[in-house]
Formats: structure tokens, sequence, C-alpha cells
């Protein structure tokens, strides 16, 4: 106590019993001496929105082609694709509707809402623990700005008390209980961090796994659309004339070239959902060792950068 | 049936989608070989339109079991993200309080300011 020196010394203490509370309410965190890195949630959040964009782009094409095969029955007089688009209404509901159809576009169209919903649900997810890991959050300015106030504060009253209070050392002492506060804040987001991620492993796993299904059934949706498509374009071969073969045969490869990007994409897709529930492991151990800086996301980002090429191609 | 139980009986399911949809690009290039050779087309036709009918019942049966399952996952990522939410207020809590205690701080300084000033001109 020999840095202040007071002829007040009950209005001294005061002054000083304060900042030191304010020490001791937020101390008991020296263990974590860095801020959380928020860049490997940012980029995890960056390289998702990167699959969903893809994903939504690939769904898009899945419904888009299933949907011009009804149209091409119905051109060719089949009665069920009208019978099924009559909506039917309930007696009892005013607003209640029913429609019959169960035709294949309109369950590509439902797994389409549901998958951009899943995938949204998802995006939100990445996008929030980027948010809890953000610096803005417990930004080291806000901190900076409390310890000159503090230290405004107590030399102002130090100086009304006439106490003869070296200003470097009431510096120190300010600097010292607003870091202690911010370390506290600190711990307590990386605690929440690690218990989040812990917690929603198994959830983000599962996610993983639905997304890999979907992208799967969606491979067999984008082959089996070919193979409808294929089979009119070759069958104007035999008749086709000696100049509207170049034709055919550019309409085959044309229509090749777009199903061969859309199944690397979807190998794409099924690699980097598989990926983001490991990388989403990883995290949450490197925040536990403390090594979450040098957290390597790379792969996930090159990924990423890869999906938007592909996107770039089908759109 | 359990989770484990499920994938295997869905990926079994997609494998044999899989499968079919196989058979149906080369029955078509049977088709496509039959018809260059003028041959009759009827038989192969008619089993590649089976075969069609039996990969669209195949499909629409994934999705829809694909859709249903969907629901409890998308659940669960939303009750995630409202614990998220809930752990950013928290800490948004805990900087509010360390800005409110330095400003106590600031307040209680300008009692004691004013207090010595009054205790001066009565002294």
């Amino acid at each position: 106590m020999k840095w202040i020196t007071n002829r007040h010394s009950g209005c001294n203490y005061l002054v000083l019993t304060i900042v030191l509370l304010l020490a001791g309410y937020f101390s008991g965190c020296a263990s974590i001496s860095v801020s959380t890195d928020s860049r490997p949630f940012e980029k995890y959040r960056d390289a998702f929105s990167e699959v969903q964009s893809s994903a939504d782009a690939v769904l898009a094409v899945d419904y888009k082609w299933t949907y011009e095969r009804f149209l091409e029955r119905a051109r060719e007089s089949d009665p069920s694709t009208i019978q099924g688009l009559i909506l039917t209404f309930s007696p009892e509901d005013y607003y209640l509707w029913d429609l019959s159809s169960d035709e294949l576009y309109i369950k590509v169209k439902r797994t389409q809402q549901a998958f951009k919903s899943l995938n949204a649900a998802f995006a939100g997810y990445t996008s929030l623990l980027a948010q809890l890991a953000s610096g803005s959050l417990v930004d080291v300015k806000t901190f900076d700005k409390l310890a000159k106030e503090l230290n405004d504060n107590s030399l102002s009253a130090a100086r009304a008390l006439r106490f003869t209070a070296p200003e470097k050392a009431v510096a120190i002492f300010s600097i010292a209980a607003t870091e202690a506060a911010r370390l506290y804040i600190e711990k307590k987001r990386r605690d929440y961090l690690i218990k989040i991620i812990a917690e929603n492993q198994k959830s983000v796993d599962l996610f993983a796994n639905k997304a890999v299904e979907i992208v799967k059934i969606v491979a067999m949706d984008i082959k089996n659309e070919y193979n409808n498509q294929i089979k009119p374009l070759v069958a104007r071969w035999p008749k086709a004339t000696k100049y509207s073969r170049v034709k055919v045969v550019e309409d085959v490869i044309a229509l090749n070239s777009e199903v061969t990007a859309l199944l690397e994409t979807l190998r794409s897709l099924e690699q980097s959902y598989t990926l983001f529930a490991r990388k989403h492991r990883e995290l949450g151990e490197a925040l536990s060792s403390d090594t979450v800086s040098s957290f390597d996301i790379s792969d996930l980002t090159n990924m990423g950068k890869r999906l938007s090429s592909l996107y770039k191609e089908l759109t | 049936m359990n989770e484990e139980e499920k994938l295997k009986g869905f990926d079994e399911k997609l494998m044999a989608l899989n499968k079919l949809v196989a058979t149906q690009s080369k029955g078509l290039k049977l088709e496509f070989a039959l018809m260059l050779q003028n041959e009759d087309l009827t038989t192969v036709q008619k089993a590649n339109r089976r075969l069609a009918k039996k990969i669209d019942e195949l499909r629409g049966k994934l999705h829809e079991e694909w859709i249903e399952s969907t629901d409890n996952i998308r659940r669960e990522i939303i009750i995630a993200n409202g614990q998220i939410e809930k752990s950013i207020k928290a800490i948004e809590k805990r900087v509010k309080i360390a800005e409110n205690v330095v400003k106590a701080v600031g307040y209680i300084d300008r009692v004691v300011e004013t207090a010595s000033r009054l205790l001066s001109r009565i002294s």
C-alpha cells in the first residue's frame, strides 16, 4: 500500500477496496492467456456457405429435370398427369387443401425445401459459433476504454482527497483489474464454445449423415434423369441428316458435360459434409487444448473453393 | 429399429437404386444398338419401361423416407442455435457488468469528490 499515502485514509481505502473488488470479482482465470481465435470459426462458417450454394444449385437441377419429364408425359397425353393435379378442399376446414398427386417432381420439390431448411439451420449454427468466438464480443478495445475510465475515476478521487498517489501505479492497477475482467469473460466464452461443440457433436454427425444420404439420392436422380434425356437425343440419330447428326452429337456432349459436372459437385458435397462433422469435433478438441490459433482448416476452405468453382460452372 | 440399422437399411436401398440406374443405362445402350441394326425393339423397350417405372417408385420412396427422417435433426440444430444465442447474451451481460462496475466506481468517485469539497469548506 506504499503507492498511496493519504490524509483521509478511510476514503482512500474505499476507492482502493472498490478497485480491488473489481479485480477480485473477475479474477480466477489467469490460466487463459490469449483471446479465442475466431478465424477458424469464421472459415468454417464461410466454407459452409459455399456448400450451401452448391447444394441448392444441384437440387434445383434435380427438380427442374424431374419436372420437365413430368411435363413431357403430359405432352404425350398421359391422363394421370392432369388427374392428380386437381386440388380437393376439406369440408371442415376453411383453408385446408389436398393434392392427390404423388408425382416424383412433387417429392423432389419437398426434398429440395427440406434440405434447404436443414442447411439453413446448420448455416445458422456455424454463423452463431463464429459470433460467439468473435473478437467483437469480448473486444480488447472495450476493455482498454474501461481501464482508462477506471484509471481516470481512481485518479480524480485521489486528487479530490489530495492523495499523493503515483499515477503510473494507479494506471497499472486499473489495467490489471480490467484485464482480469476480460480474461474472466474470455474463459467463460471458451467454456461455452467447448460445451456447445461437445454437446452438439452427435447432432452434427447426424446432420452430416442425412446430408450425405440426400447427396447420394440426388446423384441417383441425376443419373436417372440423364438416362431419360439421352434416350430421345440418340433416337434422333437414325433419321438425322448429315448436318443434323452434328447437332445430335453436340447435344449429347453438352448433356454429358452437365451431368459429369453435377456428379463431380455431388462427390465434393459428400466429402464436404463428412469433413464438416470431423472438423467440428476437432475444433472442440483444439479449444480444449488451447491450440485453436494453429488449427488447420485449409482442407475445408479448399473444398469450399472447389465447390464454388464447380457451382459457377453449373450456373 | 435403431439409428444404425435405419442407416444400413437406407444404404441398401440406395445401392439397389444405383444398380437399377446402371442397368437402365445398359438397357438404353442395347435399345440404341438394336435401333441402329433395325432390329425389333419391342421386348427391350417394354423391359426398359418397366425398369424406368420401378426406378421412379424407388426414388419416390427414398425421397419420402429422407424427408420424414430430417425433422428431428433440424429441430436439434435449432435448439443448439438457441443454446449459442443464450451463451452470446450471457457474455454480453458479463461485459455489461464490467462496464457497470467501472461506472459505479465513477459514481462513487464523484460522491467522494463532492464530500471531500464539503469537508474542506467545513474545515
